[in-house]
C-alpha cells in the first residue's frame, strides 16, 4: 500500500506529507515575503546589534558633559548635537539601548514564564469541578483584576510602591503583561484539551500536571513566542514611558523616555534635537518589534499558510 | 443505460493543479465525464484520489492555491470554467447544486433553518418574505422533516445529523437544478440514517429528473443507488461503466482490486475467523465486569434535563475475549468505553477490572492500573500528540511502568515491528503519516504495556475501506500474539464480525441483545438488532425510521415507536434482558416472534 498524498480541498491546503521545511526556514521565508516583515526584521536586528556593540561605537561617554557646549545643534563632532547639560545626544541615544532593551527583554521573559504557567493551569483545569477548577477560577479572577487597570497606570502604581529604578520597572512590566500570555495560552488549551491525544495521555497514566505541562503545553507555545515579540515593543514603550513621567530610571543614566522628557521643553525655543532623536529611536524600535510580531502571528495562523 | 442522449453536463479534459510552496501537485488529471438527465453517476475512489477537487472543479470553485488549468465544463452551452464569478453565482444553486458532507458544518449555526432556506430562495428569485417562508416549509416537508412549521424555527444544533443532511438536500433542490452533485452525502451518518437519506435522495431525483453525481468511498452505495459508475485514482478516471457490468466484470485491474477488497470485507471470507473464541467458559472469572452502569450528562442551559447516555448496562468480558459493542451513534456505546477507562465518571453502577472495583477508585489509585487497560481512538491523527515523534507517542504509556530508557526504546522498536511500521516511521511526526499508519501507531501505543484489555473505540470508522481491512487483520493478528481482551466499539458490523466472538447490541443507552457472533448474524432475537443488521445487508427502501433525540427517550421499550412487532405492553415497561439460551440474552417481550420469521435473504439484481 503506497500512501497516497492527501489532497483534501475541503480542509484547505493540507501540509504535504514527507519532507517539510524546518520551522525556522518557514518563518524566515514568510517574514521576508512581506514588507512589514522585512522592516520589522531589519529594525529588530539593527537594534539588537547596536545594543551589543554600543560601548564600542559611541564616540563619547554618555554621562560626561561638555561644559561649553550647551544645546549645540547637530554637527560633525556631535552628530545629534548636545543637550541642555552639555551631554552628547548621539552617544546617549546609542547607549540607551543598554538600558531599555535588557529591561524589556527580561520583563517580557518573566511575564511569559508567569503567564504560560498560569495559562496552562487555568486552561487545562478550567471549567471543571474540584480543586483544579477552583484554582483555575481564582487565577482568572486575579488576572481580571490586573487587567481592569490601564497598563500604564498599574505599572505606575507598582513602581510608586516599590520605588523607581530599572529592576522595579522590569518587575512592574512583567506583572502587567503576564495576563496577556495567560489568556492566550488558556484559550489555546481550552480548544485542545478535548482532543483525543490528551485522553490518550491520561490513558497512558500521566498525572494531571504531567499531561498539562508535558503533553499539552508544547502544542500551544509558539503563539506565546509571537506574542512575546509584540509585548517586547510595548515593554520598551513602557520603560520609556515610566522614565518619561519620572517613575523609572533616573538621570543621568541614558534612557530614551528620560531624554524625550528633558529635551522636550527646548522644542519651543527651536532646539529640537535633544528630544526628536531619542523619540525616533524609540518609535522605530517599537514599530519594528510590533511589525515582526504581527507578521509572525500571521505565519503561525494555518489559514495564512500557503 | 448511458445512451448518449440527454447529456446535461459535459466535462472534457479537466485538469486541476495545486501550486503549493512544496511544488505543483496535480489533483485532477484530464478527466472527461457526462452527466445524463435523470441518471445517477457514482464516483468512487480512496481518500486523496481527487474526488472532492473534481467536484470543486466542475463548479469552478477550486480553492487557492489550486486552479483548473485545462478543460471545459459545459452546462446549457456555457463553459463554466470561462464564466466570471458573477455569472457563476447565477448558475450555482439554480442550475447546479452541491450537497456537501458534514451537514453540521455546512449550515450557518446562527440562523434558523427556515431563514437559511429562505435566503437560498431569495438569492435567485424575487419573492416576498412570507412567500419564501412558505416555500421553505414546503421544502422541509418534501424531505420528510416532521412538523416543518415548528422545525423551521430550529437552529442547526437542534437537529440530528440525519435531519441536518435532509435540510441540506432540501436546500440543494430548492430551485430544481439540472445537475446535483452530492459529495459524500452520507459520510459520518449511521447505517440506518444513511439508508434513509439515500432513499430520499433517489426518490426526489426521480421526481425532478436532474442529472446527479454521487461522490463516495462506499461501493455499496453505488451498487444500490447508481446507474453508472466512475472509478478515480490518483486524479484520473480509470473506469467509467454502467454499474451492472462493473460488478460483473470490472475491466480495470485497480477496479477489480477495489471491488475484490470490498466483497471480501463484506462477506468476511478473507479475514480469519475470530481467533479461537474461548467459548462457553462462564465459570472463569471475568476480566471486566460491568453492572448497571449509568451515565447522565447534564444539558447546558436546562438544569432539569439530562441526557441518558448510558442507562443501566451490564456485561462481562472474559480474559482474552473480544466483545463487540455495536449500535448507532447516540446509542451510548462510546460513553461505555470511556467509562470503562475512567476518562469520565459514572453516575451509577459498578465497574470491576481484574477483581478490583475501578469505578470507585480515586484518579490516583487508578493510575497504576492504566497500563493494563489501554485504548485505541477513533481519529488516528488527533489521538497522537502532534508535537512529538511517533516513537515518543508510543513511549508515553511505557514511562509510568518504571522501565529504563534503553528498555523502553527496545520495546518501542518491538511494537513498531508488530504493527508493521518501520523504525524510520517512528522518527516521523504524526502529521507525516497516512491515516492508516497513524492508526497503526495508535495500536502500537495501546499494546506497548501488554495490557489485559484494549478498548477499541471505532478504530476503523474514519479509514478507507482498503485500510480498514488492514487494520482489522492487524487487530486479529495482535490478539493472536498477545492474547489480550478487546472491547470493540463500532457501528461497522463487518469489522466487528471479523474480530469479535461475542456481540452486544446497544440502543439508546441500553443493551438490547447479547449473542455469540455467528448466532447473532444467523438469527437476531431483538427487532433492533434485526433492523441494524438488515440495514447493512439488505436495504429496504419502504421503511423510513423516524429520528429520535436522546433527551426524549420514549416510555417503556425505547424501540417501541419504531418497532414493527410492538404490543401495547411494550409502551409501558422496559423489557428485562432475559437469557434465551446459553450466552444469548435479549431484551424483548416478543423475541419468540422473531424466531418464527427468519430473515429472508433477498438477492439483489
Amino acid at each position: 500500500m503506497d500512501p497516497v498524498e492527501p489532497i483534501d480541498a475541503t480542509l484547505g491546503p493540507a501540509p504535504l506529507t514527507g519532507r517539510r521545511e524546518s520551522p525556522f526556514r518557514y518563518y524566515l521565508r514568510f517574514v521576508l515575503s512581506r514588507p512589514a516583515g522585512i522592516f520589522g526584521l531589519v529594525m529588530v536586528s539593527a537594534v539588537l546589534i547596536i545594543t551589543i556593540i554600543a560601548p564600542w561605537i559611541i564616540p563619547y561617554d554618555p554621562e560626561k558633559t561638555f561644559p561649553g557646549l550647551i544645546l549645540e545643534p547637530p554637527s560633525g563632532a556631535h552628530w545629534f548635537g548636545t543637550d541642555a547639560t552639555g551631554l552628547d545626544v548621539f552617544s546617549r541615544v546609542i547607549a540607551a539601548t543598554r538600558t531599555d532593551i535588557p529591561v524589556a527583554f527580561a520583563a517580557t521573559a518573566a511575564s511569559m514564564a508567569i503567564g504560560v504557567i498560569l495559562g496552562v493551569i487555568a486552561g487545562y483545569f478550567g471549567e471543571r469541578r474540584g480543586l483544579g477548577g477552583a484554582v483555575s477560577e481564582i487565577i482568572m479572577r486575579i488576572l481580571d483584576i490586573f487587567q481592569a487597570f490601564p497598563v500604564f497606570v498599574l505599572a505606575l502604581v507598582l513602581v510608586a510602591a516599590a520605588g523607581s529604578g530599572a529592576l522595579n520597572v522590569g518587575i512592574a512590566i512583567a506583572f502587567v503583561n503576564a495576563p496577556i500570555f495567560a489568556r492566550l495560552i488558556r484559550g489555546q488549551i481550552l480548544g485542545l484539551r478535548r482532543m483525543p491525544f490528551v485522553e490518550a495521555a491520561r490513558c497512558a497514566g500521566g498525572t494531571p500536571l504531567r499531561v498539562a505541562f508535558h503533553n499539552v503545553m508544547p502544542n500551544v507555545i509558539s503563539p506565546a513566542f509571537v506574542q512575546a515579540s509584540v509585548t517586547l515593543g510595548f515593554a520598551i514603550l513602557l520603560t520609556a514611558g515610566l522614565s518619561f513621567v519620572g517613575a523609572g530610571v533616573a538621570a543621568p543614566t541614558p534612557e530614551w523616555g528620560l531624554m524625550v522628557a528633558s529635551g522636550g521643553r527646548h522644542i519651543i525655543t527651536g532646539e529640537w534635537w535633544p528630544s526628536v532623536f531619542p523619540g525616533l529611536a524609540l518609535g522605530g524600535t517599537i514599530l519594528g518589534f510590533a511589525f515582526l510580531g504581527e507578521v509572525m502571528g500571521q505565519a503561525i495562523n494555518p489559514l495564512e499558510r500557503r | 443505460m448511458s445512451t448518449g442522449n440527454g447529456v446535461v453536463l459535459s466535462a472534457g479534459g479537466v485538469s486541476t493543479t495545486f501550486f503549493t510552496h512544496g511544488g505543483e501537485v496535480t489533483a485532477v488529471r484530464d478527466v472527461s465525464l457526462d452527466l445524463h438527465k435523470g441518471q445517477m453517476l457514482g464516483l468512487v475512489g480512496e481518500t486523496g484520489c481527487g474526488k472532492s477537487v473534481l467536484v470543486h472543479s466542475l463548479v469552478n470553485q477550486v480553492r487557492f492555491p489550486g486552479r483548473v488549468v485545462d478543460g471545459e465544463v459545459l452546462l446549457d452551452g456555457e463553459d463554466l470554467l470561462t464564466l466570471d464569478e458573477r455569472s457563476l453565482r447565477r448558475v450555482r444553486g439554480r442550475k447546479i447544486a452541491i450537497i456537501g458532507s458534514n451537514p453540521g458544518a455546512s449550515l450557518d449555526p446562527l440562523a434558523t433553518i427556515g431563514d437559511q432556506l429562505g435566503r437560498a430562495i431569495t438569492a435567485h428569485e424575487k419573492v416576498t418574505a412570507p412567500e419564501a417562508t412558505a416555500r421553505a416549509i414546503e421544502a422541509l416537508e418534501s424531505v420528510g422533516i416532521p412538523d416543518p412549521e415548528r422545525r423551521k424555527d430550529a437552529h442547526p444544533h437542534e437537529l440530528s445529523v440525519g435531519m441536518a443532511q435532509r435540510v441540506l438536500i432540501a436546500m440543494a433542490l430548492l430551485h430544481s437544478p439540472d445537475v446535483i452533485i452530492a459529495d459524500e452525502p452520507t459520510a459520518g451518518l449511521d447505517v440506518t440514517v444513511q439508508r434513509q437519506v439515500l432513499n430520499l435522495l433517489r426518490r426526489l431525483l426521480a421526481d425532478l429528473g436532474s442529472a446527479t453525481m454521487v461522490v463516495t468511498r462506499d461501493l455499496g452505495i453505488v451498487a444500490q443507488y447508481c446507474d453508472d459508475l466512475a472509478v478515480m485514482r490518483d486524479g484520473s478516471l480509470v473506469e467509467h461503466t454502467p454499474v451492472a457490468s462493473f460488478f460483473d466484470r470490472p475491466s480495470e485491474a485497480y477496479s477489480r482490486d477495489l471491488l475484490g477488497r470490498v466483497m471480501t470485507s463484506a462477506v468476511g471470507e478473507s479475514t480469519p475467523a475470530p481467533a479461537a473464541a474461548p467459548a462457553a467458559q462462564p465459570a472463569a472469572d471475568p476480566l471486566l465486569s460491568v453492572r448497571d452502569l449509568v451515565k447522565y450528562f447534564p444539558v447546558r442551559g436546562a438544569p432539569h434535563l439530562k441526557v441518558h447516555a448510558v442507562n443501566g448496562v451490564s456485561f462481562d468480558v472474559a480474559p482474552g475475549e473480544a466483545l463487540g459493542l455495536v449500535g448507532e451513534s447516540g446509542s451510548g456505546k462510546t460513553t461505555v468505553g470511556r467509562l470503562v477507562l475512567r476518562l469520565i465518571e459514572p453516575t451509577g453502577g459498578t465497574i470491576d477490572f481484574a477483581g478490583e472495583r475501578t469505578s470507585e477508585m480515586s484518579e490516583a489509585n487508578m493510575r497504576p492500573l492504566r497500563s493494563r487497560i489501554q485504548m485505541v481512538f477513533q481519529e488516528p491523527h488527533a489521538s497522537l500528540n502532534p508535537s512529538t515523534s511517533v516513537a515518543r507517542n508510543i513511549d508515553e504509556p511505557l514511562r509510568v511502568t518504571g522501565m529504563g530508557r534503553r528498555q523502553r526504546n527496545e520495546r518501542v522498536r518491538e511494537v513498531l515491528g508488530m504493527v508493521h511500521l518501520s523504525e524510520a516511521d517512528g522518527e516521523k511526526f504524526p502529521h507525516q503519516l497516512s491515516a492508516g499508519q497513524a492508526q497503526r501507531a495508535g495500536i502500537a501505543r495501546a499494546i506497548g504495556t501488554e495490557p489485559d484489555l484494549v478498548v477499541l473505540d471505532e478504530p476503523t470508522s474514519q479509514l478507507d475501506i482498503a485500510i480498514r481491512a488492514e487494520i482489522i487483520d492487524l487487530l486479529n493478528e495482535i490478539s493472536g500474539q498477545l492474547g489480550m481482551a478487546y472491547l470493540f466499539i463500532s457501528h461497522d458490523l463487518t469489522a466487528v464480525r471479523s474480530v469479535c466472538s461475542r456481540i452486544a447490541v446497544m440502543y439508546l443507552g441500553k443493551i438490547v441483545e447479547v449473542a455469540p457472533t455467528a448466532e447473532l448474524f444467523a438469527n437476531q432475537r431483538h427487532p433492533y438488532s434485526k433492523a441494524l443488521l438488515s440495514s447493512v445487508l439488505y436495504p429496504d427502501p419502504a421503511a423510513a425510521l423516524p429520528d429520535f433525540r436522546l433527551e426524549a427517550v420514549p416510555e417503556g421499550c425505547h424501540l417501541h415507536p419504531r418497532c414493527p412487532i410492538a404490543t401495547p405492553e411494550c409502551g409501558v415497561t422496559y423489557p428485562p434482558l432475559v437469557e434465551l439460551s446459553a450466552q444469548r440474552h435479549a431484551a424483548c417481550y416478543r423475541s419468540d416472534v422473531l424466531v418464527a420469521t427468519p430473515t429472508v435473504r433477498e438477492e439483489r439484481k
